[in-house]
């Protein structure tokens, strides 16, 4: 079982490398829907290690809400604004994969190893790794429904780091952390959209005339 | 109702007053313990909460000071505060001043550190409250709260003081400190003076540490202004000789410091009195150049006490303290005769007086004398202490011409002569401007002169100088009880003729000199020149009709100093170091405003560095 465990990880730790790194903005919704996708997996391994059912009820929510809803939901939202938007970012491609091979980097080397024998905890520092791509993204993304992706990644991280620490958070926690992730990404669509409509451009660069 | 409070209390504060001097009498033949009971030891047992009252000769002799000013400001203050009597809370006035005096009694009596911050700090904090009183008037709010954030700063450094000598003697007596703190470290001793006398510079208004000096005595009322001018600062000097001549051991090079600092502190003082308008301001600024001159003489002896020359020493002291009841006593005169101005008036700027020696003749004839005795003319009192402190700073130099050291009470002379000249300048523009032609405003020709009660405090206060002035070697007499225990001097000593007797007679003598002088040149220019012709025809004004303002101004008459002393780049309106201070404080916070440029992605940023520098620093 722990083969499927690695595989799920380092699918995760590939799909948050590349979601930096994508062209255009769909290609990112996807990567995002396959990240979460593994997620639920990693969840559903567990579960079946562990004998939990509460895990098992997660891992179907991961899949429903954060694998199928909520990309449909940014999916549309692009649809709306024209589907061949590019994701404009601030660096290169080159620059920011290393920037998040450093972010791996700093994730294993901030992990605590507990010393209790088990050696390091490789899932947390993978968290903390995504945790950090996930700002990288937010930072480095002009567009708004990227920031919605950003966060996503955040949240996932989140949810890795609770997993890998004490097999997730208290089951009514966790339904509602889905409902608020839920109800952020309708609002970020929803602002998108509204953004595009107003200002015909996504880049928050243009929020810069609201400072007081 | 509000009018026999009024009265009432200022009655009360005449009557604390007496008592005050009374205290300083007996104190200054017999130091007593008069009071000691610990507070709040019931409840919580802190050794530090005694209030100690004693009185010791030189404290009697700034006690007595307080007296006679507290009763000449509350006379004063009977007459004066009547107009505030219609105002909301107008006794309050009356009170505060009563509260003020007391508490600058308590710094006086005070024998312990306790005691000592204690009435430090409430006096502080009562002048804060006078001074805006007048809040409503433009100005002075600020200058409140400028006054109270500098008098706060300087406590923060005397509790500072007052901490480490207790760390290292193990009490907070005086008396201890006095036995004691003579026996510390060097190093602790040093560091002991310098937060002293940073504290005490502040109180005192030593240039640069001023700035609020200027703002505060014009705001307030004028016997507040009087008292504050007159007494307040000289706890500073009491703080300053205390911790100098009876604690600390005496260093050479404190007194050098405090001379260099005395002594260009008296110079600008004295030159920006020549440059203001305001008459009250004039007076504040004529109040530093005083400060220094009286830190100046502190540093004199105490350079002269660790060149062990003690007779020196013992008489640079006398002079010191002889000119700090000087100052007090033309001061609150002076103070009291700007009040008087501002009451009759209601202006406060000399460009707008004139005229006033005709229709506010009691006003006048006080501020002449306070006048003649700030420039230091003989008989008055501001010359005899001058003239001591110029002799012993000459006898000085003549002791030590062998010492490098010795050679800095050059600089004090030069001091003494610059300032000289500048306050006799900023005398006669006050009274040549403010008294004499014709009046520039409507509140100057409409004048009024103050009532009785004001009249007769300027009348006595017009009196104190002049027999300070007259009775020069009682009073040296009298101050030689004063002195620390290290120095000593024989009355016959302290004058250059090496005799009290002709001493005494020499105001007299001066004073014939003067006036018979004044009639042989009357009479020679008489017989040489005839009886005086004059035509009487109206002023030619190239046609025009004449006015008030065509005559000679306060500004045109500072005009020729201010060019003369440009080459010297002299702010005269502004900071030496506050300006500079405050435009880094602001570039720095436009740089740093950089940071907040609106956009999120930044703010994401910052959190995400503080994120990963935590990060690592706990891990």
């Amino acid at each position: 079982m722990d083969f499927w465990l690695d595989v799920t990880v380092v699918a995760l730790m590939v799909s948050t490398s590349w979601i930096i790194a994508i062209r255009y903005i769909s290609s990112g919704i996807k990567w995002l829907s396959f990240q979460s996708l593994m997620l639920s997996l990693l969840t559903g391994v567990l579960a079946v290690e562990t004998g939990r059912t509460d895990l098992f009820v997660i891992a179907v929510l991961t899949l429903l809400v954060k694998a199928i809803a909520i990309p449909y939901i940014l999916y549309r939202t692009l649809r709306a604004v024209g589907v061949d938007r590019q994701a404009e970012k601030t660096f290169g491609r080159d620059r920011l994969i290393i920037a998040v091979l450093a972010m791996w980097a700093i994730g294993y080397y901030v992990t605590p190893d507990f010393g209790l024998g088990y050696g390091h905890n490789v899932y947390l520092s993978v968290a903390i790794g995504m945790l950090l791509s996930g700002v990288l993204i937010m930072i480095t993304h002009k567009k708004a429904l990227m920031q919605g992706i950003g966060l996503i990644v955040i949240e996932n991280s989140l949810f890795l780091a609770a997993l890998s620490t004490s097999f997730g958070m208290p089951f009514l926690v966790d339904i509602g952390i889905f409902l608020d992730v839920l109800v952020i990404v309708v609002l970020i669509s929803a602002l998108s959209f509204r953004m595009d409509e107003l200002l015909s451009s996504m880049s928050i660069e243009k929020l810069r005339r609201l400072k007081g | 109702m509000s009018r026999i409070a009024h009265v009432v209390i200022n009655l009360m504060t005449v009557v604390f007053s007496s008592f005050l001097i009374c205290l300083g009498w007996i104190g200054l033949y017999h130091p007593s313990l008069l009071f000691e009971h610990p507070i709040f030891n019931m409840f919580i047992p802190v050794p530090f909460l005694v209030i100690q009252l004693t009185v010791a000769p030189i404290s009697g002799v700034f006690l007595i000071v307080l007296g006679i000013l507290g009763i000449l400001s509350a006379l004063y203050g009977i007459g004066y505060g009547v107009i505030y009597c219609s105002r909301q809370y107008g006794v309050w006035l009356d009170l505060g001043v009563l509260a003020f005096v007391a508490t600058m009694a308590l710094v006086f009596l005070a024998g312990n550190a306790f005691t000592f911050l204690l009435g430090w700090e409430t006096m502080s904090f009562m002048s804060y409250l006078l001074v805006v009183y007048e809040s409503e008037r433009p100005g002075v709010a600020m200058a409140g709260v400028i006054y109270l954030a500098m008098t706060q700063l300087g406590t923060v450094f005397l509790v500072l003081a007052f901490y480490l000598l207790h760390q290292y003697t193990g009490s907070y007596d005086f008396a201890v400190f006095a036995h004691d703190a003579a026996a510390l470290s060097p190093v602790l001793q040093t560091v002991v003076f310098v937060f002293t006398l940073i504290g005490f510079s502040l109180k005192a208004g030593m240039m640069p540490l001023h700035i609020w000096l200027p703002r505060a005595h014009p705001a307030a009322p004028s016997h507040v202004s009087a008292l504050m001018s007159g007494i307040m600062l000289k706890t500073a000097l009491y703080g300053l000789l205390l911790v100098n001549f009876y604690w600390l051991h005496p260093e050479a090079w404190r007194g050098a410091l405090l001379i260099v600092l005395g002594a260009s502190s008296a110079v600008l003082g004295a030159f920006h009195a020549t440059q203001e308008l305001d008459v009250k301001r004039i007076l504040a600024y004529s109040s530093i150049e005083n400060m220094g001159l009286l830190f100046m003489g502190a540093g004199i002896s105490l350079l002269a006490l660790a060149l062990h020359q003690v007779t020196l020493a013992g008489i640079a002291f006398c002079a010191t303290l002889y000119q700090a009841i000087n100052h007090a006593a033309f001061k609150s005169l002076l103070f009291h005769g700007a009040g008087s101005i501002i009451h009759g008036t209601h202006e406060r700027s000399l460009n707008r007086l004139g005229g006033l020696v005709r229709r506010m003749p009691y006003t006048t004839f006080a501020m002449a004398i306070g006048l003649l005795s700030v420039s230091a003319i003989p008989p008055f009192n501001g010359f005899m202490s001058e003239w001591l402190l110029f002799s012993v700073t000459a006898r000085i130099i003549h002791a030590n011409l062998h010492n490098m050291l010795g050679l800095l009470p050059v600089f004090a002379m030069f001091s003494l002569l610059f300032s000289g000249a500048f306050v006799a300048l900023m005398s006669a523009r006050i009274f040549g401007i403010g008294f004499q032609g014709e009046g520039r405003s409507s509140g100057a020709k409409q004048a009024h002169e103050a009532p009785i009660t004001m009249r007769i405090a300027l009348l006595l206060g017009a009196l104190v100088p002049l027999l300070l002035g007259l009775f020069p070697v009682l009073i040296t007499q009298a101050l030689r009880l004063a002195l620390p225990p290290t120095e000593s001097y024989a009355v016959r000593q302290i004058w250059y003729s090496q005799n009290a007797i002709s001493m005494s007679i020499l105001p007299f003598l001066l004073l014939a000199i003067l006036g018979g002088g004044g009639f042989v040149v009357w009479l020679a220019v008489r017989i040489w020149a005839g009886k005086e012709r004059r035509q009487i025809a109206p002023t030619w004004t190239c046609g025009g009709s004449r006015l008030a303002n065509m005559s000679y101004s306060a500004t045109g008459f500072s005009q020729p100093v201010r060019r003369t002393f440009s080459v010297f780049k002299i702010p005269v309106a502004g900071g030496y170091m506050y300006h500079p201070t405050w435009d880094v404080v602001l570039n720095t916070a436009r740089r740093f405003r950089r940071i907040q440029n609106g956009s999120v992605r930044s703010y994401l940023l910052y959190l995400f560095i503080t994120v990963i520098v935590l990060l690592i620093v706990v891990r």
